[in-house]
C-alpha cells in the first residue's frame, strides 16, 4: 500500500461507517472540461477529466502549499495547480514541477478508482484497488431497447446503511407508505444469483446479497387506482440484489416484469447521503399501454421515495442498532453483510 | 456538485455540563399541538399530547429502527411511529407492534415527569422521581387580575447557573445596570423560606435560595420620574429553585411588579430563559399604562445588558470572589449539591437518554 501523502486522505473519517464498495461520485453530466470541487466520503476532493475525457477523483488540495486544485486547469491532459503550476496526471503523480530538476517522491496524490457508467461517475472507496468490479445492469445502458428510463437524486440526512436497508424492510411499505394489501408481506433471502439473472451478470459472490419480497394485490384507494390503470395484480414481487453500497431491483406483477431500477448512494459526510435512483420501465411496443405504465410506475417510484425522505432526514444520527423482530430479519441480514464490508476497509492510519 | 445540495448536517445537542436536578421549562404550552422534536437537557427528545391532552416528554427516536417519533401521529391517544406504526402511550409503554405477538421488553421508553402550569410545560431533570414539587406562584393564578402581564423569552450561551445566580449578584445592579443610590445596595440572604411569602407559598427548604435586595435612597432615572413614578426606597425580593425564580419589586414598600423566571437548558452553550412579568395595576388607566410601558422598557434594556455579558463571558467556578459576591457564592454552593444529586439520579436510571 502506498503511504498517504496529503492531510486530506490521511485517515478514514470516523463516523461514516462505510463499506468498501462502489459509490456514485456524481452524475456524469455534472463534470465537463473544467475541474470541480466536491465533497465525498467526508473528504474535500477534486474531479476532472484527463486528455481522453476519463474522469479522475482525487484529494482536492495540492501537496505543495495546499491550493485547491479545483481552481486549476487541465493542460495537455494533466491537472495544473493554479498556485505554482505543479501538474498531476490521472494517476495522481506529479509530472511537472516548474524550476525543479527532480520531482519529490511525496508530490503525489492518491486518486480513487473510478468508472463512468449508467450516467454516473462511480468511485471506489476502501482500498487502493477495487475488491470487485462495478456490478452491471444492462437494462440501464442508454442503447438498450425495450426500456424507458428516468432518474431521481435526493439529498437525505441519513446514513448509507439506513437508506439501503430500507429495501429489506417489507413492513415499512404497509406502515409508512400506507400500502393496503390483501395479506401479509413476505421476505425470503436469495441464495443463488440464478434467481436474479435478469438483473445482469453475476456480482462477486462475496459482495452479493439478495432477497425476494412478495405481497398480494393492492386494496383500498391504491387498489382502485391501480385497477383503473390496469396495473393491479394478484401478486407483486420485488427482487433486490446488489453489493454493499448499491442495489439492483426488479418489480413484477403476476410474473410480468414492470420495471428495473438501480439504487446507489453518494456519501458526502456523516448523515449526509444522496440517494440515486435510475429506473428503466419495460416497454412492449404498444404505445398507449407503454406510456400509461411508464407514467404509473414513475409516479409510484417518485412518490414512494419521497415518502421515505422525511423519515431519513430526521432519523437518529449514525447506525445504532435497534430492536429486531422476527420480521426484521431482512434488515438484520443486510446490516450484517454491510458491516462485514465496513471491516474490509483498509486501515490507512 | 459545486453547490451543495445535501441538507446541512443536523446540529445535535451536546450534554449540558453541571446541570442541577430540578423543574425546568420544556416549552410553552401553546407550542405543543402536534408531536414535535425538542432539544432539552442536551438530549434529543419528542414532546406530544396524549388522548387526555396531557403533555408527554420522552426520547425522540423509536427503539425499533430509529425513526424520529416527532414525525408520528397521535392515534387513540397513543403516539404512533410513522415508520412501522409502533405505538407508545403517555407513560412511554410500547402498546402495539404491528404483526408481533409479544412486545419486546426493551421497546418501552421512559418519560420525563411533566407538569403543565403557568402556560408552560415543565419537565423534571435528574432521575425518574421529582425530588420536590414545582413551586407555586399565586400571582399568575388566583391574583392574576391585579396585574398587567406579558411573556418574555431570551436565548443565551450562558449556563443555567449563570442566569440564576445573576439575581444574587447585587453589585452588578449598580455597575452594569446603572442603578443609582446615595447609599450602597444591601443584599440579605434569607434563611427561612417563609420570609419570601410575598412571592408565594414556601418552596422546599432544601432547594430554596432567597434574598432581599434593598436601597433606601434610590435615585430613579429621570425617564421614570417624568412619568410620575416616584419612590425613595426600593426592594427586590427574589427566591427560587434550581430551575427558576420568583421575584417581587417594591417601591416605598408597595409591590410594583413581579416576575416568574423559568430556565430551559437546551444544549451545552444554549439556554433559554423565559417567563412572565406582572406589573401591578392600580385601576387608573392613565397611570397604569405608562407604568407598564416604563417597566417593560426598563426590563428589556436591563436584560439586554445581561445578555451582552453572558454572550462573551467564560464559565467560571470560583473566579476571584470578593466580599460583595457572598450571595452568588452561597447560591453556587447550593446549586452544586443539586448538580451532584442529578448526577447520582441519572446514573441510577441510565436507560433514559
Amino acid at each position: 500500500m502506498t503511504p498517504h501523502t496529503t492531510a486530506a486522505d490521511a485517515h478514514v473519517p470516523a463516523g461514516l461507517n462505510l463499506p468498501a464498495s462502489w459509490y456514485v461520485a456524481f452524475p456524469a453530466g455534472q463534470l465537463a472540461k473544467r475541474p470541480r470541487a466536491l465533497k465525498l466520503f467526508g473528504e474535500p476532493l477534486v474531479a476532472w477529466r484527463d486528455g481522453t475525457g476519463r474522469p479522475v477523483v482525487m484529494p482536492r488540495h495540492c501537496p505543495h502549499m495546499g491550493a485547491s486544485l479545483a481552481d486549476g486547469t487541465v493542460v495537455d491532459g494533466n491537472l495544473r495547480c493554479p498556485f505554482h503550476h505543479w501538474r498531476f496526471d490521472r494517476s495522481g503523480t506529479c509530472v511537472d514541477l516548474p524550476g525543479t530538476a527532480r520531482i519529490p517522491s511525496k508530490a503525489r496524490l492518491r486518486p480513487y478508482p473510478t468508472v463512468e457508467r449508467y450516467g454516473y461517475v462511480w468511485a471506489w472507496y476502501g482500498s487502493e484497488e477495487p475488491l470487485f468490479p462495478l456490478p452491471e445492469m444492462p437494462s440501464l445502458d442508454e442503447d438498450r431497447p425495450g426500456h424507458r428510463r428516468f432518474r431521481l437524486a435526493d439529498s437525505t440526512g441519513a446514513t448509507v446503511r439506513r437508506i439501503l436497508e430500507n429495501t429489506y424492510d417489507p413492513d415499512h411499505l404497509v406502515a409508512l407508505h400506507g400500502l393496503q394489501v390483501a395479506g401479509p408481506c413476505g421476505l425470503r433471502m436469495l441464495t443463488d444469483q440464478q434467481q436474479t439473472r435478469d438483473h445482469g451478470p453475476p456480482i462477486d459472490p462475496e459482495a452479493w446479497l439478495g432477497a425476494e419480497l412478495t405481497w398480494p394485490g393492492y386494496t383500498g384507494k391504491l387498489g382502485a387506482v391501480t385497477r383503473l390503470l390496469g396495473t393491479n395484480a394478484d401478486e407483486f414481487v420485488l427482487r433486490v440484489d446488489g453489493w454493499p453500497a448499491g442495489q439492483r431491483i426488479s418489480y413484477w406483477a403476476d410474473g410480468v416484469p414492470q420495471y428495473r431500477l438501480l439504487l446507489a448512494t453518494t456519501p458526502i459526510a456523516p448523515n449526509r447521503t444522496i440517494q440515486h435512483i435510475t429506473a428503466a420501465v419495460l416497454t412492449t411496443g404498444r404505445r398507449w399501454r407503454d406510456l400509461r405504465h411508464y407514467l404509473a410506475n414513475r409516479l409510484e417510484i417518485t412518490f414512494a421515495s419521497h415518502q421515505d425522505l422525511p423519515v431519513f432526514n430526521t432519523m437518529e444520527p449514525g447506525d445504532r442498532h435497534g430492536i429486531y423482530l422476527e420480521r426484521d430479519r431482512g434488515v438484520l441480514r443486510f446490516r450484517k453483510h454491510y458491516q462485514q464490508w465496513v471491516d474490509r476497509v483498509a486501515d490507512h492510519a | 456538485m459545486t453547490g451543495d445540495p445535501a441538507p446541512q448536517a443536523r446540529p445535535t445537542p451536546t450534554a449540558v455540563p453541571e446541570l442541577a436536578a430540578g423543574w425546568y421549562v420544556a416549552l410553552p404550552s401553546t407550542a405543543l399541538a402536534k408531536p414535535r422534536a425538542l432539544d432539552l437537557f442536551g438530549r434529543e427528545l419528542v414532546a406530544w399530547r396524549d388522548g387526555a391532552g396531557r403533555a408527554v416528554v420522552m426520547p425522540r427516536y423509536c427503539p425499533h429502527l430509529s425513526a424520529s417519533l416527532a414525525l408520528g401521529k397521535v392515534v387513540d391517544g397513543h403516539l404512533r411511529c410513522r415508520f412501522h406504526h409502533w405505538r407508545f402511550d403517555g407513560s412511554g409503554t410500547c402498546t402495539r407492534v404491528p404483526g408481533a405477538r409479544r412486545i419486546p421488553e426493551t421497546a418501552h421508553r421512559r418519560t420525563y415527569p411533566v407538569i403543565e402550569r403557568y402556560g408552560f410545560v415543565w419537565a423534571w431533570y435528574g432521575g425518574d422521581e421529582p425530588m420536590y414539587p414545582l413551586p407555586d406562584f399565586p400571582a399568575l393564578e388566583s391574583q392574576r387580575d391585579r396585574y398587567a402581564t406579558y411573556r418574555f423569552s431570551h436565548t443565551t450561551p450562558a449556563s443555567p447557573r449563570r442566569v440564576l445566580e445573576n439575581a444574587f449578584d447585587f453589585s452588578h445592579f449598580t455597575t452594569l445596570h446603572g442603578v443609582k443610590s446615595a447609599r450602597s445596595l444591601d443584599l440579605t440572604m434569607l434563611t427561612d423560606p417563609a420570609a419570601a411569602a410575598e412571592n408565594g407559598p414556601p418552596i422546599d427548604a432544601e432547594v430554596w435560595a432567597g434574598a432581599r435586595l434593598a436601597s433606601r435612597e434610590l435615585q430613579l432615572p429621570r425617564a421614570l420620574t417624568a412619568l410620575g413614578i416616584e419612590g425613595k426606597s426600593f426592594a427586590l425580593l427574589v427566591d427560587g429553585w434550581t430551575g427558576g425564580q420568583r421575584l417581587t419589586f417594591f417601591l416605598d414598600g408597595k409591590v410594583v411588579a413581579k416576575e416568574l423566571l423559568g430556565i430551559t437548558p437546551v444544549s451545552r452553550g444554549r439556554t433559554v430563559f423565559q417567563g412572565w412579568s406582572l406589573v401591578r395595576r392600580s385601576g387608573r388607566v392613565w397611570r397604569d399604562a405608562p407604568t407598564y410601558l416604563a417597566y417593560r422598557a426598563q426590563h428589556l434594556l436591563g436584560t439586554r445588558e445581561d445578555l451582552m455579558i453572558y454572550r462573551h463571558a467564560q464559565e467560571t467556578h470560583s473566579g476571584v470572589p470578593v466580599k460583595n459576591d457572598h450571595g452568588v457564592l452561597k447560591f453556587r454552593k447550593l446549586y452544586q449539591t443539586w448538580v451532584e444529586r442529578a448526577q447520582r439520579a441519572e446514573h441510577d436510571g441510565t436507560a433514559r437518554t
